[in-house]
């Protein structure tokens, strides 16, 4: 009776573990009242087959199995391929502790020449096996938290879950044949060992490969973030513009009430200086630069108030730059983050001019930025920013290069003779 | 001697720009003129003087002719002069013929001195190369040649000749690899596009696949190996000097 009641224990134990792994594996993070209540039955039914089947290991082992496969599925609901993966994971994990327990236990009583395992030790064994699973459990846990995982899909997992099973499969397999005691048994079992380590390094190629890929996926999605980011500062820009324009009209309709005012007054002389006096306040307040292209104008001028402010001057050369086939998001971010890395970079200089050009010349765009810079560049193809602010720099001369090719342009760097020069050409038709 | 024309119809400017011009040439050490006009119309009647100058300064709000209007007259009389706009405000927009203008200077007090300096620093800069002479040993003597002339070098067999563009009745070959020449041009915009020729990007009309085209027609067959490198160097020179 007792024995019965230590094997309902382990059961328990069994079912508690493995419902915190697959919580830890599939992400799971709230629990129904529903989840509770199956995984109580899943304990009873695997408590019944346990007892009754326990003269019939390969069917016990096989019916255990599918119950958890079952309940998990029905409780998790995630896809059938996910829930046979963390199954088989959390078998492959089990199988290779207990059997590398039971190598550990076997080479003991070796050295200490006892011949077999008493009862008691098998319970204690069996209960250090799921301890050492809920550790595993418990460092899977925190690898997840620390996103360690994250970039992993279902190719990666199942490449993953390789691992551990070939694992269990492997010490399986020591053990079965030291048992054997055949030198051709232990002979097979080393060469199966090394077939499997050679494949489990493959294996990690693609992983890791895998890996990678979700990466660039994740860099590629920042530079688009980058990208709407310079769009928004844009559009921010130009609504405050509305806004300036509004009181300006305000302003207009004071002054022409000054005015009338003056002159039904018959005060002409002050009529004349007050209008002058207007006047060369309002020229000072219109736009620099005129392309005739609103957009283009909105950035360049706004650089060249910015660039102003820092001691450096632009010489801008233009055409006129209406009806470009061009998106508008896609000319900001080439000019924003052009003259954006130009000011940076010629600041630290003694002579702050960027020379540029945005004009047509036959059936061309041509962009063309020339500073001159001091120090290292970064690399040309990562452009990996030497700002504190990793995140949110750096991403400048992907963005035009991008922006560049899928307009089906051609954008080059030159930096040769301490001056930056960058030269895009993109197709007007 | 770098010759330099004025035409502003604000006296109060002309002053400004010649004492500037002054300064700038005074610092670097170097011979200048300059000749001062009040009207577009006025700059247009010295023929003599569209012909010989090297940088052309025009005010683009004059009364009678405007600015951009006398330019396009100068350049059906000289294509090659540098011309410059003055303005307090760069408006591009207006101009439907495409003038070449080098540089856009505004025309605001605190911005005149800056933008006028790197204006005679690129005129000056582009001066030194089209300018810029070279004397070898040729195979008939020792000659100078204009570099900007060279319209591209060609080896045959232990020699290389000097093409050049327009064509002289004499042919230049010197005992010198192409690489060596190559070499010494390369800081004048020159590139070879084969193991057999180098050409002078400013003679270049286009690069496509494998052929380049130049000015006076000639096609030259570009390798495999230096495509990118050719196509490269080209947008990059088209670009600096756009």
């Amino acid at each position: 009776m007792t024995a019965h009641i230590i094997t309902i224990i382990l059961v328990l134990t069994d079912i508690l573990v493995y419902y915190t792994f697959l919580k830890t594996v599939l992400k799971r993070k709230s629990e129904k009242p529903l989840d509770y209540f199956l995984f109580v039955v899943l304990f009873i039914l695997t408590s019944i087959s346990t007892l009754f089947l326990n003269d019939y290991l390969p069917v016990k082992l096989l019916v255990n199995f599918i119950l958890k496969f079952v309940i998990s599925f029905i409780v998790f609901k995630v896809s059938f391929k996910k829930i046979l993966l963390s199954n088989l994971a959390y078998t492959g994990v089990l199988y290779s502790i207990e059997f590398t327990l039971l190598l550990i236990v076997e080479q003991l009583c070796n050295v200490t020449g006892l011949s077999e395992i008493p009862v008691s030790d098998a319970v204690i064994s069996e209960l250090i096996c799921q301890f050492t699973v809920l550790i595993v459990v418990f460092v899977l846990n925190i690898a997840y938290r620390k996103g360690v995982f994250s970039n992993l899909d279902i190719k990666g997992w199942f490449i993953f879950a390789f691992f551990p099973l070939f694992t269990a499969i492997a010490v399986i397999d020591l053990v079965v044949s030291s048992e054997a005691q055949s030198v051709k048994a232990v002979y097979s079992s080393l060469s199966f060992l090394a077939a499997g380590m050679f494949i489990l390094n493959i294996l990690l190629f693609i992983l890791l490969d895998n890996v990678v890929k979700r990466e660039n996926e994740i860099r590629e999605k920042e530079l688009l973030f980058e990208q709407a980011e310079h769009l928004n500062q844009m559009y921010r820009s130009l609504s405050d513009e509305r806004e300036r324009q509004k009181a300006r009209s305000h302003d207009y309709i004071n002054n022409l009430n000054v005015m009338l005012m003056l002159a039904r007054e018959g005060k002409v002389d002050e009529e004349i200086r007050y209008i002058e006096e207007q006047l060369g306040k309002e020229m000072q307040s219109v736009d620099v630069i005129d392309t005739g292209n609103t957009l283009i104008n909105a950035v360049l001028n706004i650089k060249y108030l910015e660039a102003k402010e820092k001691g450096i001057i632009i010489p801008f050369i233009a055409d006129n730059l209406t009806g470009l086939k061009i998106s508008d998001s896609d000319l900001v971010t080439i000019l924003t983050n052009i003259l954006d890395n130009a000011i940076e970079a010629v600041q630290k200089c003694e002579e702050k001019r960027i020379v540029f050009k945005i004009i047509k010349d036959s059936d061309l765009l041509i962009i063309d930025s020339a500073n001159p810079y001091v120090g290292q560049l970064p690399d040309e193809d990562s452009f990996v920013t030497t700002k504190n602010d990793k995140k949110n720099h750096g991403f400048g001369l992907a963005n035009i290069k991008n922006t560049v090719k899928a307009n089906n342009g051609n954008c080059f760097i030159d930096t040769e003779g301490g001056i930056f020069h960058i030269s895009i050409a993109i197709p007007l038709a | 001697m770098v010759k330099i024309a004025l035409c502003d119809d604000e006296a109060k400017f002309l002053e400004i720009e010649k004492e500037l011009i002054a300064e700038y040439f005074e610092d670097k050490g170097m011979s200048f003129s300059v000749e001062s006009y009040s009207s577009g119309e006025e700059l247009l009647k010295d023929e003599a003087m569209l012909k010989i100058a090297d940088l052309i300064i025009l005010d683009v709000e004059m009364k009678g002719i405007d600015g951009i209007s006398a330019a396009k007259k100068i350049r059906e009389q000289n294509d090659k002069v540098n011309i410059a706009f003055l303005s307090a405000h760069m408006n591009y927009s207006t101009d439907g013929y495409h003038v070449r203008a080098v540089r856009f200077i505004l025309k605001t007090m605190d911005d005149i001195k800056d933008y006028l300096f790197e204006c005679l620093d690129c005129v000056v800069n582009n001066l030194n190369l089209i300018d810029k002479e070279i004397t070898l040993d040729f195979t008939i003597g020792k000659r100078s040649l204009r570099i900007n002339d060279i319209a591209y070098l060609k080896t045959v067999g232990n020699y290389t000749t000097f093409v050049l563009s327009p064509d002289t009745k004499e042919s230049y070959m010197i005992r010198y690899t192409l690489k060596k020449l190559t070499d010494m041009l390369k800081p004048f915009d020159f590139l070879a596009v084969s193991s057999n020729e180098t050409v002078n990007l400013r003679h270049v009309e286009s690069v496509s696949r494998y052929l380049v085209v130049l000015d006076n027609g000639e096609e030259i067959p570009v390798s495999q190996k230096k495509y990118n490198d050719v196509f490269r160097a080209y947008t990059l020179f088209r670009g600096k000097t756009a």
